[in-house]
């Protein structure tokens, strides 16, 4: 992390590497802070490993804290919201170890200069609360430490006396209260202290306890303005005809019925661009979104499929089954498998499949741009502000400086919208006017150019001993998915995994969980059917393999509990258990109840215990929990993408469907107590529903499910 | 009259001399900047069977499933002279359209309507052969080869019930009509060859009736999974409450006041009845509308709208209504609380002729499958309904079916999830692209 | 191109358009009203509902025609003066949004399964509800927004 450094905004125009490209006090004028604020400027690092060219930015401060004259708290940072609620965390983060009033804290709009912002702004892998939470609070309390001396100096009495609680300093014995509205100036003097002290969990009254809501009202109006909504001054509407077929390229077109639609403008060519995930297409451009989607239905098209017009997913299936059968490329070895397979009592020889999955989020892609001969503004609703930019750069030819990114309210982004393609696209377009042009891709663009989560196989085989214990196991993952093999988190001796790797044309992407989906379907369902062959209950036996001390076998313990593991349940339900592996410093484990009804799997209640370290911002901790549950059950009830002859059979809700409320079961979060720092929660609550699920079916029917989506034989 | 003349040979001016004979009948013009023959071969809707979406005008190619025989390929009437009909005289051509054979004595299967077409006038056959010789461009391109299995394939049973069924002579005007009516018959019976989906067929696959003075003619039949409706005058689902101007605007719009057209119907809106003039739409309304109710008084009640229903699904109490709750739940928020819909766009489902129809095929295809575009003036309509066949069970659909043909005054038969099941077997979801055929 | 008259949260406005173009697009590209959704485009996600003379409707497959001359209210239209209805102060109550997109869907279906219903059941929420897609997965806050909107409206 950066040495922290307060500042006025008085501070020198010139100063070298302003966000934004702006002075410091342009820059918070936008931000919507006002002149002689105490601001405090740190960084909030990636939580993860970083490349040469992040460590560097590493040292650039990328995220502001102003407490202005009348003691609004703004906070500015960089993190998309897509419905994640990480401004609810970052808020709430902030509101206590300043003591600040949770009311009168805002975020400020997202910057509009990644190049010039030190982390290139993006939002993934759960990491957005991990990465800033020692940064948020060190801050934060410098802030407080800042307003303390003030108020200490006012009041001639001493700092340790004194403490901040929602908007003033207040004194221990009670007699003094100032707002932080009076102190703003004097603080803002003041040098802050290098090594702040951090407030004691015991004494926090927000983190853990209470939700921002920054967004709400505004989504519950009909205010909050999406990408979809962007609406800038003689805006043209665009929408893209792509090859039906993946690598296809344009032949022909004839656009003369598309002309005589009323507020038709034109049609251009879109050039493919594999690294940018574009397809060939023809794109229409109108006055209106309506004619441009009327006047692509009437264009001719002749495309060329070329070499992927007989790709088929029941094709690139058969093929993975045969690569999971052949020996590891590169295996990680604990042990020696082989033998202690030959030599166990029992096996366990499965193969399990899971399909290609898109992300489906509510809002379509879309993006809108404006290019100028020297400048361009973008408004993306993306989970990478950075790549944008760089897109926009290579397209126009104009740098990066030039190019202002607009970050939109976001319908949803699970992965999606990490990909850039639909930025690329709408400035591909909008080159060719000098208007601002926003692309709309169609729900059905949106199911058939996604990037899914790759298909994978895996041939899983397994050992126990006569006493019910796992001695080897062994998984071999085929997939084209660039992730690594599953993670074996329980106690076995005698291990190998890895993965043998495929290819192929069909675009994939990070889907919500991304490789922790389909490790824990495969690890937790081999699991379930091992315990089943020894006889034993599965959820002791998963406890039998694992330490008493794991943080793994607590969140087993706590969901047994909580769902009465083991009671009786009315006629037709059954209970299945499972965890999935460790992501982003989250263990979940979650029990589903279910039912069989007219020959389909009917999930009444699932319970669900997580150890999130501190979770900070409990209602999103339960929301994202929530959501990720329904998102697994989706995708274990419905979720399949089929490829035929080389493009995407599905195009919308009736035929990728999505989870309905009369569907949703009754859910139980329950979050762990912890003092370990934060982990993330966008993605951990996925993995573990659908081998939970195959669990409560088996143990209802005795039908094993190994291939997802799931469809039963005794329908 | 308009006539495209390119240079012309011996054997045109023979055409020219017999076109001028043949004006001595009532002449009917064709719409501004088409040539008699090319609206002829719009009438006959000649498209819809010898052009591919992407392929180039009349080179063939389009498969066709011929129930219990296999498949048949529309073939190349370009006039290429090795690949297509570049070779053919006007009477190969004219006994190859009006009477199923070609110069090399092979019978044409009954997939091609020339039962129908065998009324076409010489006038109206010598216009189509110098459209397709002088307007049409040739393109070399080989027909495929028809997918018929061995014992199927013999061609010769087709002389037989040629002989059996297909009329040779042409459209014999009825001298007790009036000009438009007999104009009218003459398409709807001839070029327009609507009794080939509309009229039941018997056990050799004939039509029962080639026209109004069979009881069986245009009163509805089975076409590949769907219904054609009948077109006769029944009150329930004929056309009898079908107001003339609702067939004309059917016939050059694609939808009217019932909704869009649906199923096979849309290909014929969309290649041929969009493209006839004004009288000549009106002459077959009237000839329609000639035609009497058949099906006897049970299927003859005049239709009244009945609120109960609309008051059932107001209440959304629905529990223990399953198939007003599938409606409620999936086909209201279109349909309306009342059955109304919204018209042209989006069909009433009360007191509609095609809920109404005793073979429930066609509402059950088009809750499976959904329907193709329209495309009228060449604009794509955007009005797609979606297929439910992945969302709703065969029960769910035949609940929902069978209330919607019981509510609002709706009195049609219930439907079985075994109905459905049948058709979901043997159907697809409809291709939702565009397809715009055409003729240049 | 037609004109029709739209009476639009209270408001008459004048419009000129296709007669097939969906409410939809009039209400997002015409007149600036962003808060209903563009979802599917084929009234299968309700993204897009507004209320029809009280009614719920899809607003995507809604032709302009049928639309005319009837009260048309948009999730703009539901906060008078700024004041949040019991559905939307039930929402902020129960924080149910998350990405957000579909709310309005949401928002507008239980307005109007509350005015139907004022104390829905749990089979007549799964009904009304049932067709108005989330794929954040707010369904159980939803369920339990509803339910307390539905005490709000009687203390109200």
């Amino acid at each position: 992390m950066s040495q922290p450094v307060t500042e006025s905004t008085d501070y020198p125009a010139g100063e070298a590497a302003l966000p934004d490209g702006l002075t410091r006090r342009q820059f918070l004028r936008r931000a919507g802070v006002s002149s002689g604020a105490l601001v405090i400027a740190f960084n909030l690092p990636l939580g993860r490993q970083a490349g040469a060219a992040e460590a560097a930015q590493r040292m650039q401060p990328n995220a502001y804290v102003a407490i202005d004259l009348d003691g609004t708290v703004t906070l500015v940072n960089d993190k998309s919201e897509i419905g994640q609620g990480i401004s609810d965390g970052y808020v709430n983060v902030l509101a206590e170890e300043i003591g600040a009033d949770l009311a009168k804290v805002r975020m400020a709009p997202i910057p509009t200069d990644p190049s010039s912002w030190g982390s290139r702004m993006s939002v993934s892998g759960s990491r957005s609360m991990r990465g800033a939470w020692s940064s948020l609070r060190t801050a934060g309390a410098q802030a407080r430490s800042l307003l303390v001396q003030a108020a200490a100096s006012r009041a001639g009495a001493s700092a340790d006396s004194l403490y901040t609680e929602a908007g003033f300093v207040r004194s221990r014995s009670g007699d003094l209260a100032i707002p932080f509205s009076e102190l703003v100036a004097d603080a803002a003097l003041l040098q802050p202290p290098e090594n702040p002290t951090l407030k004691d969990p015991s004494e926090f009254t927000i983190i853990g306890k209470q939700d921002a809501r920054m967004r709400i009202r505004d989504q519950v109006t009909g205010k909050a303005v999406y990408g979809m909504d962007v609406q800038p001054e003689g805006l043209l509407y665009a929408t893209i005809e792509r090859s039906p077929v993946f690598g296809g390229s344009l032949k022909s077109y004839d656009d003369s019925s598309a002309r005589q639609v009323p507020g038709f403008v034109r049609t251009l060519v879109v050039e493919p661009n594999s690294r940018a995930g574009v397809h060939a297409g023809v794109a229409v451009v109108a006055e209106s979104y309506y004619a441009a989607a009327k006047a692509r239905a009437a264009l001719r098209v002749q495309w060329d499929a070329g070499a992927n017009a007989n790709l088929d997913s029941d094709q690139v299936l058969e093929e993975l089954k045969q690569i999971s059968t052949r020996p590891l490329e590169d295996p990680e070895v604990h042990g020696d498998f082989d033998a202690a397979y030959s030599s166990a009592a029992r096996q366990l020889d499965a193969t399990y499949s899971s399909p290609f999955l898109h992300h489906m989020t509510m809002e379509p892609m879309n993006c809108t741009a404006h290019v100028r001969a020297d400048s361009c503004e973008v408004w993306a609703p993306t989970q990478g502000q950075g790549g944008v930019q760089g897109t926009a750069a290579s397209l126009t030819g104009l740098e990066e400086s030039s190019i202002t990114v607009h970050t939109p309210h976001i319908g949803g982004g699970f992965g999606r919208r990490l990909k850039g393609d639909f930025a690329y696209e709408a400035l591909y377009v909008a080159r060719e006017f000098d208007r601002p042009v926003k692309l709309i891709w169609t729900r059905e663009d949106d199911v058939r150019y996604g990037g899914y989560r790759p298909m994978s196989v895996l041939r899983g085989q397994a050992g126990l001993d006569a006493q019910g214990r796992v001695q080897a196991i062994s998984m071999t993952l085929a997939t084209q998915d660039r992730f690594g093999a599953p993670h074996i988190y329980y106690d076995v001796p005698n291990v190998r995994v890895g993965k043998n790797s495929a290819s192929n044309d069909i675009p994939t992407g990070a889907w919500r969980g991304i490789h922790h989906n389909h490790s824990a379907f495969y690890l937790e369902s081999m699991m379930d059917e091992l315990a089943h062959l020894a006889g034993q209950d599965p959820l002791q036996f998963r406890l039998n393999h694992l330490a008493d001390d794991s943080p793994y076998a607590a969140v087993l313990r706590e969901v047994a509990d909580k769902s009465d593991w083991g009671s009786p349940l009315p006629a037709g339900r059954a209970r299945g258990v499972a965890l999935g592996g460790e992501l982003a410093g989250t263990f979940v484990a979650q029990v589903v109840e279910a039912s069989i009804e007219d020959g389909k799997p009917v999930v009444h209640r699932v319970v669900c215990a997580v150890d999130c370290g501190i979770a900070v911002s409990p209602g999103s901790v339960k929301a994202q929990a929530e959501g990720s549950i329904l998102y697994g059950l989706t995708a274990a009830l419905y979720g399949e993408i089929n490829i035929r002859n080389g493009g995407v059979v599905q195009s919308n809700f009736h035929d990728y469907m999505p989870l309905r409320m009369n569907e949703s079961p009754e859910i139980e979060i329950h979050i762990m107590p912890s003092e370990r720092d934060p982990g993330g929660m966008g993605e951990p609550g996925v993995p573990p529903l659908m081998p939970a699920l195959t669990g409560a079916i088996y143990a209802l029917t005795g039908e094993r499910v190994r291939d997802m989506p799931i469809r039963l034989n005794r329908a | 009259m308009r006539l495209v003349v390119a240079p012309i040979s011996q054997m045109r001016k023979t055409i020219l001399f017999l076109i001028l004979l043949a004006a001595a009948y009532p002449v009917f013009a064709q719409p501004p900047g088409m040539s008699q023959g090319e609206y002829v071969a719009r009438l006959g809707n000649c498209v819809a069977c010898h052009t591919t979406p992407n392929g180039e005008p009349f080179a063939g190619g389009v498969a066709m499933e011929a129930p219990n025989l296999g498949i048949i390929y529309g073939t190349n009437i370009t006039p290429h002279p090795e690949t297509g009909i570049g070779n053919y005289s006007f009477e190969d051509f004219d006994k190859a359209v009006r009477i199923g054979i070609t110069p090399d004595g092979r019978h044409l299967y009954p997939a091609m309507p020339y039962p129908s077409y065998a009324k076409t006038t010489e006038e109206d056959m010598l216009a189509m052969y110098d459209y397709f010789m002088n307007e049409v461009e040739p393109i070399n391109q080989p027909n495929p080869i028809n997918e018929i299995p061995g014992w199927k394939s013999a061609r010769w049973p087709l002389a037989i019930w040629n002989m059996m069924f297909v009329p040779t002579t042409a459209y014999q005007p009825d001298p007790q009509q009036s000009d438009e009516w007999n104009r009218g018959a003459y398409l709807v019976q001839g070029l327009g060859h609507c009794g080939a989906c509309h009229t039941p067929r018997g056990l050799m696959f004939q039509e029962k009736a080639l026209d109004q003075s069979g009881d069986a003619y245009l009163a509805g039949a089975p076409l590949d999974h769907w219904s054609a409706s009948s077109l006769r005058g029944d009150l329930a689902y004929g056309l009898g409450r079908w107001t003339e101007e609702d067939i004309v605007q059917l016939l050059a719009e694609g939808r009217n006041r019932w909704g869009p057209t649906f199923g096979t119907m849309v290909e014929v809106v969309n290649n041929s009845t969009q493209y006839m003039t004004d009288y000549d739409l009106a002459a077959m309304t009237l000839y329609l509308k000639s035609l009497s109710a058949v099906a006897g008084d049970s299927a003859n009640q005049p239709y009244v709208h009945n609120s109960a229903d609309t008051g059932l699904l107001l209440s959304g109490s629905l529990a223990s209504h399953p198939g007003a709750q599938v409606y409620f739940e999936n086909c209201m928020n279109c349909h309306g609380y009342d059955g109304l819909g919204h018209p042209p766009y989006i069909p009433p489902v009360a007191g509609n002729t095609a809920v109404l129809d005793p073979d429930p095929s066609s509402i059950i295809n088009l809750t499976l499958n959904s329907s193709l575009r329209l495309v009228i003036g060449e604009q794509p309509t955007l009005y797609d309904m979606p297929f439910y066949r992945e969302q709703l069970s065969n029960q769910e659909i035949a609940d929902a079916l069978s209330f919607i043909r019981q509510a609002w005054g709706n009195a049609a038969p219930g439907i079985t999830a075994l109905q459905v099941d049948q058709i979901r077997q043997a159907t697809d979801p409809v291709n939702e692209d565009v397809h715009i055929l055409r003729m240049k | 191109m037609a004109t029709y008259q739209l009476q639009i949260n209270g408001e008459s406005r004048t419009i000129d358009a296709e007669p097939d173009v969906p409410l939809l697009w009039v209400l997002r590209d015409e007149m600036g009203l962003t808060g209903t959704k563009f979802g599917c485009g084929m009234g299968l996600c309700r993204s897009c509902t507004v209320l029809i003379d009280g009614a719920s409707s899809f607003s995507c497959m809604l032709p302009i025609s049928s639309a005319a001359g009837k009260a048309i209210t948009t999730i703009e239209g539901l906060a008078e003066d700024g004041e949040l209805t019991p559905v939307q102060q039930a929402w902020v109550e129960l924080d149910v949004p998350q990405c957000g997109y579909c709310q309005t869907g949401q928002i507008m279906t239980a307005t109007h399964l509350l005015s139907d219903h004022p104390q829905p059941s749990d089979a007549q929420i799964d009904a009304y509800m049932s067709p108005v897609v989330c794929r954040c997965g707010t369904y159980p806050r939803v369920k339990a927004a509803i339910k307390r909107a539905s005490e709000l409206f009687y203390e109200a």
